[in-house]
Parts: structure tokens; C-alpha cells; sequence
């Protein structure tokens, strides 16, 4: 419960060192809050771009049909087919990995080693499409080389290891 | 890169619901859209409170401090930026603290701040420089301290020890992001 109490100390710190060092709080704080509006102004179209897409690709099917497209390939690798909509929709989708992940303690049971795994699957990864297009986006960045597939491999290898060497971390 | 992906997303979605999952399209493109907004609007005023404190923190000097406590992984992680733009390096020191506390709207000011610093020193405008894809793919491992959110859920659920994720948690994320340095060094040469 150590996140409680974090945000307000450390709130509490920033602006009592402020004063402490002669910073004229009020006026600052509200030059930073001019900056955040104009940061999300800049970012709002990419933010849309990129969720329209994800959401056709969800809400369509399409990411169902890959994922029972995906099921020999899982069984090869010994990915439990249970946690397969966890690996592929977390890079997409933060609300969406919140509900799979959901879904998938209750179906399993959430001490289960479905359920483990896709609570670390959800812990261990980032919204990779969201962080990308958020953060080139504010800076318009378009070529973005090969931040995005790195990101990827990185999360299905990770996940793959996890799923095969579960035991060593539960 | 992301213009192919981000066709074919739509393409394919497109495709499997006429052949496979006939939906009300016209429906999930007015859902999609007003999430979208929703999330902007809910993202103004947090982004605007958090924008605040960090100018705080960067105009009493606080994040200089903070920088000196993480100053050598830094100097590893992004070699010679100290020399050629030490501001982007507060930046992304405070990203990866507030990230590591669990507090991704603190982190996200903090993040596209550290872009713009780096954006400063980039030759090509319109191309991501190496050390921009770094930060990026530290991000992408999400090291986190504290999993509120996936505490919660176990909790609420009735696990018997919600927070015994917390240690395995950190071990996969760490895993995950040598696993992503590893790839970058690799692929770097291919995406010059």
C-alpha cells in the first residue's frame, strides 16, 4: 500500500523543494499545464489512428480467427492455449489485456497456471502500440526503423520462455 | 513500418467479417472513434496536472537530483547523450522512475519531454534516432515495482496471495528488456 501515500509525498516534496528554492510554484505549475493541453492536442490524432485500427482488427474477428490460426504453432512451442489472447492483445490494447486477463483467471482459476501467467504477461509488457504511436507521434517522427518489431519479438519470446519455464517463477 | 501494419489491420478486419463474422461496422467505427475522445479528454486534464509537477521539478532542479542517483545505468543505456543533450537524459530518468512506481500518467509528460530533447539532437527529422528506439524499448518492458493493478484484480478474484506476482513480475519484465537490447543491437544494422 506503499502507492497510496507515494503520489501525495511526493507531490508534497516537489512542491516544498520548490518554495525552498525560490521557484514561484503557482506560476510554473501552471505553465507545465499549458504544455500537457498543447502535448494532448498533438497526440490525439495518432492516438485515434492507431485505436480505429486495433478496434476494426478486434471487434471484427480477425484477432480471434489469428489466435485459432495460432494453434499448432502454440502447441509446438507449449504456450497453453488458454493464454494466447493475453500474448496478442497486450501490445494492442491496455483495457483489453485487463479484460482477457479477467477472463482468463475466471475461467482457470486465478491461482491457476493460466492465470499466473497472464497476470505477468500483463505486468511485464507495455501497450506497445499505444507507447509507440504516442510518443513518435508528439514529436512526428514517421520512420521509426525498427522500434516496433524489436518490441515485439522481445514480448512473444519473453512470453514464450515464461510459458515453457513457468516453474522457476511461481 | 506502421504504415503497413496499420493497413493491414483494417484490411484483415474488413476481410474476416465479410467472409466469417458479418458485424455493424458503421457501429464499431462510432464506438471507436468516441473512445478515442473519451480517452483524450480523460488524458487533458491528468496530462495537464502531471505536466505541472514536472515543470516543478525541472525548474527547482529536482530532476538533476534525481539523475545523479541513476547517472551510471544511464551512461551504459545511452552512451555519449550526457555530452550532447544531458536535459533528455533528466527526462528519461524521470520516465523510468515514474514508471517503475507505478505512475504512468507521470510518466508519459516526463516521456514525450525526454522525445523532444532527443528530437533536438537528431539529424533526420523525420526518422527515429538510436537512442530515441532505446527509450523506446526500455519502456516497452514496463519494469514496474508494484503491479497495483494486477494486485487488484488477483485480490478481488480471491488468489490466495495476491501479491506473490510482484517478484516474478520484476524477473520477466528484466527479462524481457535484455532480451529487447539484445534484438536492438542485432537489428540496428538492418535499419540504418
Amino acid at each position: 500500500m506503499i502507492s497510496i501515500y507515494f503520489v501525495p509525498v511526493f507531490i508534497l516534496f516537489v512542491l516544498v523543494y520548490s518554495m525552498v528554492k525560490g521557484v514561484k510554484v503557482y506560476e510554473v505549475f501552471v505553465d507545465g499545464a499549458k504544455d500537457g493541453f498543447k502535448t494532448v492536442f498533438n497526440i490525439a490524432p495518432f492516438l485515434l489512428t492507431m485505436i480505429f485500427a486495433i478496434d476494426v482488427f478486434r471487434r471484427s474477428g480477425a484477432l480471434d480467427l489469428f489466435i485459432k490460426l495460432l494453434t499448432p504453432l502454440n502447441n509446438f512451442l507449449n504456450i497453453p492455449s488458454g493464454v494466447v489472447p493475453m500474448i496478442l492483445i497486450k501490445p494492442l490494447s491496455g483495457s483489453g489485456a485487463v479484460s482477457v486477463m479477467t477472463d482468463i483467471m475466471k475461467t482457470y482459476g486465478v491461482d491457476s497456471t493460466e492465470g499466473f501467467i497472464a497476470a505477468l504477461i500483463m505486468g511485464s509488457s507495455e501497450t506497445i502500440f499505444y507507447t509507440i504511436s504516442l510518443y513518435f507521434g508528439s514529436i512526428g517522427v514517421k520512420k521509426i526503423r525498427h522500434a516496433l518489431i524489436v518490441a515485439l519479438i522481445a514480448h512473444i519470446l519473453s512470453c514464450i520462455i515464461v510459458c515453457n519455464f513457468i516453474w522457476i517463477f511461481r | 513500418m506502421v504504415n503497413v501494419i496499420w493497413f493491414l489491420m483494417i484490411l484483415v478486419g474488413i476481410l474476416v467479417s465479410f467472409f466469417y463474422n458479418p458485424v455493424d461496422f458503421t457501429n464499431i467505427i462510432a464506438q471507436s472513434a468516441e473512445s478515442s475522445v473519451k480517452l483524450c479528454i480523460s488524458l487533458l486534464g491528468i496530462m495537464a496536472i502531471w505536466s505541472g509537477i514536472m515543470k516543478l521539478c525541472e525548474k527547482s532542479g529536482l530532476i538533476e537530483l534525481f539523475y545523479e542517483i541513476l547517472r551510471l545505468p544511464m551512461k551504459v543505456l545511452f552512451p555519449q547523450l550526457e555530452n550532447k543533450n544531458k536535459k533528455a537524459l533528466y527526462f528519461i530518468v524521470m520516465n523510468l522512475a515514474s514508471n517503475m512506481l507505478g505512475l504512468s500518467n507521470a510518466a508519459t509528460p516526463f516521456g514525450i519531454k525526454a522525445m523532444e530533447e532527443m528530437q533536438k539532437i537528431n539529424s533526420k527529422k523525420d526518422t527515429a534516432s538510436d537512442y530515441m528506439i532505446k527509450f523506446i524499448i526500455i519502456n516497452s518492458a514496463c519494469i514496474q515495482l508494484i503491479p497495483a493493478t494486477v494486485i487488484s484484480i488477483r485480490a478481488n478474484l480471491g488468489s490466495t496471495s495476491p501479491s506473490s506476482i510482484i517478484g516474478p513480475t520484476i524477473a520477466v519484465s528484466i527479462l524481457t528488456l535484455l532480451i529487447a537490447l539484445v534484438l536492438e543491437a542485432i537489428f540496428r544494422r538492418w535499419y540504418k
